[in-house]
């Protein structure tokens, strides 16, 4: 029993920074119809920062915020230098150009800062752990679900209270009617692009928390679980998008709990094979988008 | 008010207009009537900024707007009612409105919002409704409400009554015909040429891209031959 | 305008040869110029040109963007290293391996053959699961698919370290077991070019292509893409396990990274800088990026120093230029250097442009059935709105019939039901008795029920002539025992003939409207559905087409279904019409009684304000 709960908030915490990353995909997808594959970057550039930040002695509440500030301005230049040129355009163009903003920039960290991975300490509380209820929980996951649980609060609140928030979700429905309302195009995007970088900003802060390197490679696994999650949730849905997160960290960590302990190395294999699955047996994600119905 | 010259556009396959000129004065009506593939709709969009036109020129108040994009075409007050509306179904109305008055000053959007509450009170009743909840009636006066928000010195209308049901057509030429005792200026485009006729200064009658009769709304409505010239038969 | 030998087989094998030819020769140039480093380097830029071909094979016919491609290549040097290397080698690596494959020992020629045999296996069953998600979820599923394999192969050959050597050891050849001299690479090399050149001429080829350019035209001109792609699928197997097998003999080894990211990356720009569409754009792009990558790499190795430039020449560089040129094509030519052309294009077109004009349209063998298409009944729903109430229409052999009504009156819509684009709610839809009520479009086009589309859908890149034809090959195989029109006489009565040769993306509206009416004709079907064939003409092209529909509809002895907004074009063209307003039929005769009829006038019109309530 102990056991289950203790894989549980495990499960919730690797979700979460799931979560964040995927709800930042979708809306993207929402507004420009593109699977950015290049999200991945903003935790490989924040990485390095950090690294930078660390080496010189800054603590983890700076590296926090300088991970998100990183994540913000590396997702607006993303969309100002290769994005703007290609809205618009077909799927597969659209899917290769993120592809090639990925590779460009791995490449250019392999090129400026090091091919090697590079340490960035990790907290001294990490490893802690908290009893609840008798049950002993790690700090860091507590630390990520409260914190995923309180941006995406935030975020809720941007997108239902104030003018920015209620643009965006107008522009992601139906762009062109939302130029006619007179919101204007480039700042939705840009916006839409700022704010899933405060989101993989956040995500950011707690997965180098865990795994503490800056490599050209960073952001790779967190993108495609993150991709994973928001197709999961079905790329239309916000609430789809985080549900996804969490159901993804919560399989990743019972599949490694219940496989026998030689076949572990799989789990992340094993996942692969269930997203092939679903998209052979239901495409369209498993969140239903509930669209109130077209007038 | 506005004034157009020998406007031409086309949006990919759909119809093109050739060499379309019209004017609409301050405070009046316009209808425009005509079957479909006419242009009608094309000629909207141009106007509002939609689609750029390759020839012609668009003048407002004296101004050439001609390409100008939507966002600073509704800055300078032409605001469009979609065909079909075009609600953000998953926005409730209040948030359709708040997203519609983007372009005014916080005084100004609560202003409107209380003119808007008192010209259809049925939305204030509904505010928390999710767009895609609402009647057909419902939802045509949140079109209108929408772009009553950003204080418009010109409304263009595509087809309102399409889609509603035959009952609720006199709704739609009711607050047409409210709209322009408060001193705006219209310019609707309508299926329901008869009803439109009769609540229009002037009218025009498009056909296969180009303006094939005008005159004021009584002129037109009073033609024999209208059923005939609307829809190119010959005898 | 049948395609002759010279065109359909020589001109490509011609163009196989001249590529084959060019490759070699620069590649033998080359290394002979230089020492062992050249050598290596030409043998893997051709064996490169294997994975890219196989790679345009499939990515170029389809149009599906199967990111994790490499997957095949990474299980395909697996099977094959394992079988071939020799045991006394492989026992160094691989001791415990299961099934007893430490001592299998296999001829690097037999290996291959096996592992084809496998990877067939393998991807006929992947194929089946892309086929059919890709018909719900457009281009994101098949990536996703073909990326999870890539991943979990990845995965798997780091984690069964007794089949693989994982990633620390790997597997590799013993000295002197690796490939010697370029025998089987030029093998190889030229039959993938030459089997990627012809499949592009042939049926599946062509339907694949169809269905690239326009899904839902292609299957309402009687084609079901599945079938096509998995051919394309499959052949490209093979093609990526031959050049995966002489890769890794090249390299002398296998390690999970070998056919990874960073080789997907390589070929992946390798395909889109010459033209993803044309074998000889893939191979254009395998020597540009070759030279490009080599010239990176020898800049930033240091050997060379340029003054001012020491920031830019660092290792790394390389790839920069690779994910830069896959970037900068997207945004400025997603089509790549050539876009589809080939090598002999101009020739091709000079050739066809000399063909004699085709015999006029004539009417048809009288000896056609008499048919009739019926829809009875049909109501269509979404969600809470009845687009469509109740309504039946019949269509007979022989007669035109017009579908008119007010704008949301729900012409489209019946159309759409009726050629299986939307689901049917309630009624049926039958043709001489047999139900056709929501079967798939592309079997309604088989059963001779073609169609036209309101918004225009051509096949963009595909020329005017490949419209026609690509619909007659489907008459060919399904409409059998009917008397089919000669293609070329289909475009010469559209007045399309002058302009066969342009790609479809560059006419003008009247142009498109006549090539969709000569493509539906081209399925030699019982009933052609026309919605909205004036629609942007000028009224001198819409009168021209009254008379080309009924000649049209004569040649090929098919009932028309015609939905329209020109009256004048309605009226003369029709034997009857019916009338459509919110959903339902409210009147249906001849054009005068449909004229005279007051609901009618009061649909179009509206009525005055005292009358209605």
């Amino acid at each position: 029993m102990t056991q289950a709960v203790q894989n549980l908030v495990d499960g919730l915490g690797q979700g979460s920074i799931f979560a964040l990353l995927a709800l930042g995909l979708t809306l993207i997808f929402g507004v420009m119809h593109l699977l950015n594959f290049a999200h991945g970057e903003l935790i490989t550039v924040s990485s390095y920062v950090a690294y930078a930040l660390a080496s010189r002695g800054a603590g983890w509440e700076t590296l926090a915020l300088a991970i998100v500030a990183t994540s913000v301005l590396t997702a607006v230049a993303i969309e100002f230098l290769a994005f703007r040129w290609v809205r618009g355009a077909n799927e597969f163009t659209m899917l290769l150009t993120s592809f090639g903003v990925h590779f460009v920039v791995a490449a250019l960290f392999l090129m400026y800062v090091s091919p090697r991975p590079l340490n960035i300490p990790k907290p001294g509380w990490i490893f802690q752990t908290v009893r609840i209820a008798g049950v002993a929980l790690e700090v860091v996951d507590l630390a990520t679900i409260a914190a995923t649980a309180l941006t995406l609060a935030a975020t809720s609140w941007l997108l239902r209270k104030t003018l920015f928030g209620i643009a965006l979700r107008a522009a992601a429905e139906d762009f062109d009617a939302a130029r006619i309302m007179g919101v204007r195009s480039n700042r939705v995007i840009r916006g839409a692009f700022a704010l899933s970088g405060v989101l993989a900003g956040v995500a950011g802060i707690f997965w180098l928390m865990r795994t503490g390197t800056a490599a050209p490679s960073a952001g790779l696994t967190p993108l495609l679980f993150g991709v994973i999650a928001a197709i999961v949730g079905g790329l239309g849905s916000l609430g789809g998008a985080v549900l996804g997160g969490l159901a993804l960290g919560l399989t990743q960590v019972f599949l490694r709990a219940w496989l026998p302990p030689d076949l572990s190395g799989l789990t992340e294999g094993l996942i692969f094979v269930l997203i092939a699955l679903l998209f052979i047996l239901r495409p369209q994600g498993f969140v239903t988008v509930h669209r109130a119905e077209r007038v | 008010m506005l004034a157009v010259d020998g406007l031409s556009s086309r949006h990919g396959s759909i119809t093109a207009i050739r060499d379309v000129s019209l004017r609409v004065e301050a405070g009046e009506v316009v209808g425009l009537i005509g079957p479909n593939g006419a242009g009608k709709s094309t000629l909207l969009n141009t106007l509002v900024g939609l689609l750029r036109p390759p020839a012609g020129r668009v003048v407002l108040e004296g101004r050439d707007v001609t390409g100008w994009p939507p966002d600073r075409m509704l800055r300078l007050g032409v605001a469009l009612v979609p065909e079909r509306r075009r609600l953000f179904a998953d926005l409730t109305v209040m948030e359709n409105l708040l997203v519609a008055g983007i372009t005014a000053t916080p005084t100004e959007r609560k202003r409107r919002l209380e003119e808007v509450a008192e010209l259809f009170p049925v939305l204030e009743r509904r505010r928390t409704v999710p767009a895609g909840y609402l009647s057909g009636g419902e939802a045509q006066q949140l079109a209108i409400a929408r772009a009553l928000m950003s204080g418009p010195r010109l409304l263009l209308m595509d087809e309102p009554t399409l889609g509603l049901a035959p009952s609720l057509v006199g709704l739609v030429f009711d607050l047409v015909a409210r709209l322009r005792e408060e001193g705006h200026t219209l310019l609707v485009v309508e299926q329901n040429a008869r009803r439109l006729l009769e609540v229009s200064d002037r009218a025009y009658l498009m056909r296969t891209g180009g303006i094939v009769a005008e005159g004021t709304g009584r002129e037109l409505l009073d033609r024999h031959d209208l059923f005939e010239v609307y829809l190119g038969v010959e005898g | 305008m049948r395609r002759d030998p010279v065109d359909r087989w020589l001109l490509p094998a011609g163009e196989s040869a001249t590529l084959f030819a060019v490759l070699v020769g620069g590649g033998a140039l080359y290394a002979a110029a230089g020492g062992s480093a050249r050598d290596t380097l030409v043998s893997q830029m051709l064996v490169n040109a294997v994975m890219v071909l196989g790679l345009q094979v499939y990515i170029g016919n389809t149009g599906i963007l199967s990111f994790g491609h490499m997957g095949f290549a990474a299980i395909a040097g697996y099977a094959v290293a394992i079988m071939a290397i020799e045991p006394a080698f492989k026992r160094l690596f691989i001791p415990e391996a299961p099934f007893g494959l430490a001592e299998v020992d296999l001829h690097p020629l037999v290996a291959t053959a096996v592992a084809v045999l496998f990877l067939l296996l393998v991807g006929f069953f992947l194929g089946l699961g892309l086929a059919r998600s890709g018909a719900r979820a457009g281009a994101v599923a098949p990536t996703m698919i073909t990326l999870a394999l890539l991943f979990l192969v990845h995965e798997a050959a780091r984690n069964f370290t007794d089949l693989t050597g994982g990633e620390r050891s790997g597997l590799s050849f013993g000295p002197g077991n690796s490939l010697q001299g370029r025998g089987w690479i030029y093998a190889a090399l030229g039959a993938s070019i030459l089997v990627t050149r012809l499949f592009r001429e042939t049926r599946a080829g062509r339907l694949a292509q169809a269905g690239r350019e326009d899904e839902l035209a292609a299957r309402a001109s009687g084609i079901d893409p599945a079938p096509p792609q998995m051919i394309a699928l499959l052949l490209s197997i093979v093609l990526i396990t031959i050049g995966a097998s002489l890769r890794v003999q090249l390299l002398g080894s296998m390690t999970p990274n070998f056919f990874f990211f960073s080789y997907t990356l390589l070929t992946l720009s390798m395909l889109v800088v010459g033209g993803r569409k044309s074998v000889t754009g893939a191979l254009l792009g395998v020597v540009i990026i070759t030279a490009g990558n080599e010239l990176t790499r020898y800049l930033a190795s240091g050997a060379v120093s340029v003054p001012g430039l020491g920031w830019l020449l660092r290792e790394g560089l390389s790839d920069v230029f690779l994910g830069g040129a896959m970037l900068g094509f997207m945004i400025l030519r997603p089509d790549g250097l050539l876009g589809d052309r080939e090598l002999a294009d101009r020739i091709r077109v000079r050739r066809r442009s000399a063909e004699p004009p085709p015999e006029p349209l004539t009417a048809g063998a009288a000896a056609e059935p008499a048919s009739t298409l019926t829809a009875r009944e049909v109501t269509v729903q979404f969600g809470g709105f009845l687009a469509v109430h109740e309504a039946s229409v019949e269509v007979r052999s022989g007669e035109v019939v017009g579908l008119i009504g007010p704008n949301g009156a729900g012409k489209t819509t019946l159309l759409n039901a009726i050629t299986g684009v939307v689901p049917v709610t309630h009624g049926r839809v039958t043709l001489d008795g047999h139900d056709l009520t929501g079967r798939p479009t592309h079997r309604i086009a088989r059963a001779g029920v073609a169609r036209t589309f309101q918004n225009f859908r051509l096949f963009p890149s595909l020329p005017l002539r490949e419209h026609v034809a690509v619909a007659a090959l489907v008459a060919e195989r399904h409409r059998r025992d009917r008397a089919r029109p000669d293609p070329g006489a289909l475009l010469s009565a559209g007045g399309l003939w002058e302009a066969r040769e342009r790609p479809a993306r560059e006419v003008d509206t009247g142009t498109a409207r006549r090539l969709e009416l000569a493509r539906a004709a081209a399925l030699a079907p019982g009933f052609l559905l026309l919605d909205e064939p004036t629609t942007g003409m000028s009224e001198a092209e819409s009168k021209a087409m009254i008379e080309h529909v009924r000649s049209t509809a004569a040649a090929v002895g098919a009932g028309v279904l015609v939905i329209d907004h020109d009256l004048h074009f309605i009226t003369r063209v029709c034997d009857r019409i019916f009338v459509l307003d919110q959903g339902r039929v409210i009147a249906h005769g001849t054009p005068e009684e449909v004229q005279a009829h007051p609901q009618v006038r009061a649909a179009y019109l509206g009525t005055p304000a005292e009358a209605s309530g």
